[in-house]
């Protein structure tokens, strides 16, 4: 065996080796590393440098101009004595339960429907009109529900209007009591095209086997989609759940546009409160400490989910 | 020759993605200067990047909207008295966008335009420190444009003290006055039965009860959480403690300056003069709390941009509403199916309340605070600013501000007054035009010390008009804010309120 056949860690390391190694590492440098890095420099600058400032930022006073003065834990501190920043984290508490249970369940069921259509021409077709809305940005469709619940022109107003219950139209945005729900609702029927794919892939990853001896064995819709389907999907599943907490979670555009936070503070979430502490009252160093417990919040439950959320089965394709 | 091929692209590769970072590099380097302004003691020549709210060619024109053309043609004629200065206007923010927010962005980035239009009372609340170049020095120089006069000698005197900083200084130049009125349709005043427009507050509410009775919604007010329903309950504030402090104002000028400024107000709070202690200070909150039955279902909803209680009235929902003088235009271009009229705000009176003054404050809840306000920022918000630039755009500032070319510029859109001296509004402005060398008397009592006080104390007061709060609790939240806030301001500015 030459030199060159024998394992490096073998045998005395020459001169031939080093040039070997050399050679190696340029062609990984330039296949690899070296095409990385750039990526890899611009993900630094504008992903993990603004993330870390934030951080750092969050222990002091600053007015996004001047010069910022550390002032230690004092913006925490003021954030557990402000009512405001309970208030938000309740809102948020009740936003993200009711929203994450019907963006869940309703993508899925819609995706399960789609799944045991009979002709595959059908589900393409289903599939795509579930999934052209995603197209429209976030922000057009907020305006839009904005004009719906409109006191003075907006279209539930008409709506009940013309059904003879003007005496009764809610007032969607401005009572305090129902504005949260209000929020809530934007978006319905709550088929978000992402999770609708996800699942759909999901299912389409169960073997066919599976499916046939249950329909074999005579298994009803219902045991069917509860003994082997929602099990088998249980790895999405805790990808979305994870996914769509974090987006509620950081949710600021919809609240801002619609409410600004009101009536009182009954919209108020701990995204809105960042931007508002950040934007308007020139507080970034506490804005900063809210993007701080948002994190901290969102860290937890993911880790929660992952330690918890155990899919039954794993499935590769 | 596969290893060299794949060699090759690699290597291609690389230089490909090392040209793009630099190119990018390159650009958001070269992005922070487009022209090539000199040093100090040269002559400018370059680009003065002026954003000029309502009176900006380059903004995006609703349908019967007046196209300005005048501050336009002024840069044009600039442009040829001084060769190589040119006047660009920068595109204005989109109807509803966080005018603020993009001032305060821009300004932390170093990316200012040269000329930024600022509210005079937010140069001192919102605006940070630093951001704006004191102007008084130049008030002091020569006017070129009006031989034998300085530049201040030109502006209105009573208006330059008025929007002067606590701190003396005077970062806002003015360059017209609006006013507000009660917008209100005729039709259902006759059908109501009411024969003359009220003028006190209590012939007011009177006015309001008739309409009801007959059936009209009588009153549309914008109570919903955004920018224009918060910033309208200090155009009631104003209203009211104009009035009821009238007696003591020489007392509330604390500072010694020829206006109520923040200083003055902070320094009110401190005292107690404005806080739940003082009745004279609670009396008005059961008023709008028993104004509010007048109001529009739906007031805390969605304002429909700001426009809501505009809309209201036209589309012949309201009877009455508050606006400003812009709106005049704006209704009769939208051509309501009914006759409409305006009438001065009705103030208070004894007859609602022992703290009410004789004094008529209608007038308050207007000033110099509309679109010709324009600010220029220092060289660490606008990096592009150097000694000669800031004296070349100081002069562009001298030569808009002339009689001439300010009477010229405001009147051509007719919805506002030109405020410097020897201008002359339109004639069916005039009234407007007496006002402006008047006084201007106007406090907030307290409620707009700064951005995050203002919102909170708006908050707090929707949650007793909603009835989740009583007055008694109001008083406590909205005291302790402004207590809070004040003694902030104190901190952050040096004050030391035990002189006063």
């Amino acid at each position: 065996m030459s030199n060159r056949q024998r394992p490096l860690t073998t045998r005395l390391f020459t001169t031939s080796d080093a040039r070997l190694s050399l050679s190696r590492l340029k062609y990984q440098w330039k296949s690899g590393y070296g095409m990385l890095l750039p990526a890899f420099v611009l993900l630094i600058m504008f992903m993990y440098y603004p993330a870390l400032s934030a951080i750092v930022l969050s222990f002091s006073s600053w007015d996004g101009f001047n010069s910022p003065i550390f002032n230690g834990l004092r913006n925490y501190i003021t954030l557990v004595k402000d009512p405001v920043f309970w208030i938000s984290i309740r809102n948020v508490a009740v936003w993200a339960a009711v929203k994450t249970t019907l963006e869940i369940a309703v993508p899925l069921f819609v995706a399960v429907l789609i799944y045991h259509l009979r002709s595959k021409r059908m589900q393409y077709i289903y599939r795509v009109i579930f999934v052209v809305p995603v197209v429209v940005p976030d922000i057009v469709l907020y305006l839009i529900w904005s004009f719906f619940f409109d006191p003075n022109i907006g279209v539930l107003g008409h709506l009940f209007s013309v059904l003879g219950l003007s005496g009764v139209t809610p007032n969607w945005l401005g009572d305090p009591n129902i504005a949260l729900f209000a929020l809530m609702s934007v978006g319905f029927p709550f088929v978000v095209p992402f999770n609708l794919l996800i699942f759909f892939a999901g299912l389409q990853a169960i073997p066919e086997e599976v499916m046939e001896s249950a329909r074999i064995e005579g298994v009803g819709r219902t045991r069917r989609f509860f003994q082997i389907e929602l099990p088998l999907v249980m790895g999405q599943m805790k990808l979305l759940l994870i996914l769509t907490m974090i987006q509620l979670l950081q949710n600021v555009t919809l609240p801002l546009v619609l409410t600004n936070g009101g009536p009182g503070y009954s919209t108020y979430v701990p995204g809105l409160l960042m931007y508002l502490l950040a934007f308007q009252n020139g507080q970034f160093g506490l804005g900063m400490a809210v993007s701080m417990v948002i994190f901290i919040l969102v860290l937890s439950l993911t880790w929660i989910q992952f330690r918890y959320i155990r899919p039954g089965t794993e499935y590769t394709a | 020759m596969h290893v060299k091929l794949q060699n090759r692209r690699l290597t291609q590769g690389l230089l490909i993605s090392a040209g793009i970072m630099l190119l990018a590099a390159a650009s958001a380097w070269a992005g922070g200067s487009t022209e090539s302004a000199t040093t100090s003691g040269k002559s400018f020549s370059g680009t003065i990047q002026t954003y000029a709210e309502s009176y900006s060619p380059n903004q995006v024109f609703a349908p019967n909207q007046i196209r300005p053309t005048e501050l336009a043609k002024l840069a044009k004629e600039y442009s040829t008295l001084h060769p190589g200065v040119k006047v660009d206007f920068v595109q204005n923010l989109a109807s509803g966008s966080d005018y603020m927010t993009w001032l305060r962005t821009k300004s932390a980035g170093g990316e200012l335009p040269d000329i930024v239009w600022v509210q005079w009372q937010k140069a001192d609340t919102s605006v940070p420190h630093g951001v704006l170049t004191n102007l008084a020095p130049h008030l002091a120089a020569a006017d070129p444009y009006v031989p034998g006069k300085s530049w201040g000698e030109t502006l209105n005197k009573q208006i330059v003290a008025e929007t002067r900083a606590p701190d003396g200084a005077t970062y806002v130049i003015n360059g017209d006055y609006v006013g507000t009125a009660t917008y209100y349709n005729k039709e259902m005043f006759r059908k109501a039965g009411i024969t003359t427009p009220p003028t006190t507050w209590s012939e007011f509410i009177s006015a309001c009860q008739k309409l009801k009775s007959a059936g009209f919604t009588p009153f549309a007010w914008d109570l919903a959480a955004t920018r224009t329903g918060i910033d309208r309950l200090s155009w009631l504030t104003r209203l009211f403690y104009t009035n009821f402090f009238m007696g003591d104002w020489k007392k509330l000028e604390f500072t010694g300056t020829d206006n109520v400024n923040l200083k003055d107000d902070a320094i009110a709070v401190h005292k107690g003069m404005y806080g739940k202690d003082n009745p004279r200070w609670m009396a008005l909150w059961p008023i709008l709390k028993d104004f509010s039955q007048y109001w529009q279902k739906d007031f805390t909803g969605s304002d429909s941009n700001g426009n809501g209680p505009k809309l209201a009235f036209i589309a012949g929902k309201v009877a009455m509403y508050f606006d400003g003088s812009w709106a005049a235009r704006q209704i009769q271009s939208a051509k309501p199916d009914f006759q409409w009229g305006t009438f001065s705000n009705p103030y208070p009176t004894s007859t609602l309340t022992k703290y009410a003054t004789s004094y008529d404050s209608s007038a308050s809840i207007g000033g110099p605070s509309s679109s010709f306000q324009y600010a220029i920022p220092t060289q660490k918000a606008d990096n592009s600013m150097s000694p000669a630039k800031l004296t070349a755009t100081v002069d562009w500032l001298m030569y808009i501000t002339t009689a001439a070319h300010d009477e010229a510029i405001v009147n051509q859109l007719g919805e506002y007054v030109p405020t410097v001296d020897g201008t002359e509004p339109i004639p069916s402005l005039m009234h407007l035009g007496q006002l402006i060398s008047k006084p201007l008397y106007a406090t907030f009592g307290g409620y707009y010390l700064n951005e995050s006080e203002r919102s909170a104390f708006f908050r707090t007061f929707q949650s007793y008009v909603l009835g989740q709060l009583t007055l008694a609790q109001f008083g406590d939240q909205a005291t302790q804010l402004m207590n809070q806030t004040s003694d902030t301001l104190a901190q952050q500015n040096h004050w030391d309120f035990a002189k006063y």
